[in-house]
């Protein structure tokens, strides 16, 4: 019995969504080949897995900028 | 002689990022926990700057962030003796820190971002743009405010892990929750400021 093909490729969207976050910081979870695949195959997931990276690479470079990260001096 | 004990200074941001003396830290700790208010100080001075950056985006104000950073410090002065080195000094004053800042705000959990929503819709292309509008102060501005916006627990995932680049596991005791619920609760939050930036791209806020 196969299962309904658009629930089958929600379900690996969603599979694949999950994992982006360990995959970003280089903490894969137990699928990583899986979410390759889907990446490489899911044009949807791609792109968002781009915007994610793109996000998270700019809060790193926030983190590296002091005035971009809020005061670093007393208020006092 | 005895040397009469001063108050920590409970600033502990004077010296941020000078470099460290020699004192080990754990020779610091020990020092500290015997109730040399020096040793707590150079300790306060080499971990402050960080939790008080961390406090100020949780609290989004400087002189909440103050606060709060006092009432820290002075807590971790007054329980010093209780730390047993299980965790890094910093992650223990910034796990109290953290509770300062949370200290009468409603606890209610994060709120719940859905990630299965747009599953089925078409994810926004944010462009063959150069790598350049990434790195522009345009885009980090949009990428800081839409981090504002976020509920406070998944800012404080985001700015502990990415801004910080603490380790997962540094960043959820830092948190006070266990690592696989900082991952959730880290990976919500990007996704949260993701889709928020999508509507900057979409509004032409960013070129």
């Amino acid at each position: 019995m196969s299962l309904n093909p658009v629930k089958n490729r929600r379900e690996r969207c969603r599979a694949a969504r999950g994992q982006m976050s360990e995959y970003i910081d280089g903490e894969p979870g137990p699928d990583t080949q899986a979410l390759e695949r889907h990446l490489g195959r899911c044009p949807n997931c791609r792109r968002m897995f781009q915007n994610l990276s793109r996000t998270v690479t700019a809060l790193r470079s926030i983190g590296e900028q002091p005035d971009l990260h809020g005061p670093d001096r007393g208020t006092s | 002689m005895t040397a009469k004990l001063n108050e920590p200074r409970a600033n502990g941001d004077q010296v941020a990022n000078r470099p460290g003396p020699s004192a080990d830290e754990s020779e610091l700790i020990k020092r500290a926990q015997a109730g040399d208010a020096e040793a707590f100080n150079e300790l306060a001075d080499r971990h402050g700057s960080m939790v008080r950056r961390v406090l100020f985006r949780i609290l989004k104000d400087c002189e909440q962030a103050w606060d709060a950073m006092q009432e820290a410090l002075l807590g971790a002065w007054r329980n010093i003796g209780k730390f047993e080195g299980r965790a890094k000094f910093s992650t223990w004053l910034t796990r109290i820190g953290i509770n300062e800042a949370y200290r009468g705000r409603r606890r209610s959990g994060p709120e719940v971002v859905g990630l299965e929503d747009s599953i089925g819709e078409r994810v926004p292309d944010w462009g063959n743009r150069p790598d350049e509008t990434f790195e522009s102060r345009e885009f980090l501005g949009a990428v800081g405010t839409a981090l504002d916006s976020l509920s406070p627990d998944y800012r404080t995932a985001v700015v502990l892990r990415d801004l910080e680049g603490l380790s997962t596991r540094d960043a959820a005791a830092s948190a006070g929750i266990e690592e696989r619920a900082f991952k959730s609760r880290l990976h919500r939050g990007r996704m949260a400021l993701r889709a928020e930036l999508d509507e900057y791209f979409s509004a032409g806020y960013v070129r």
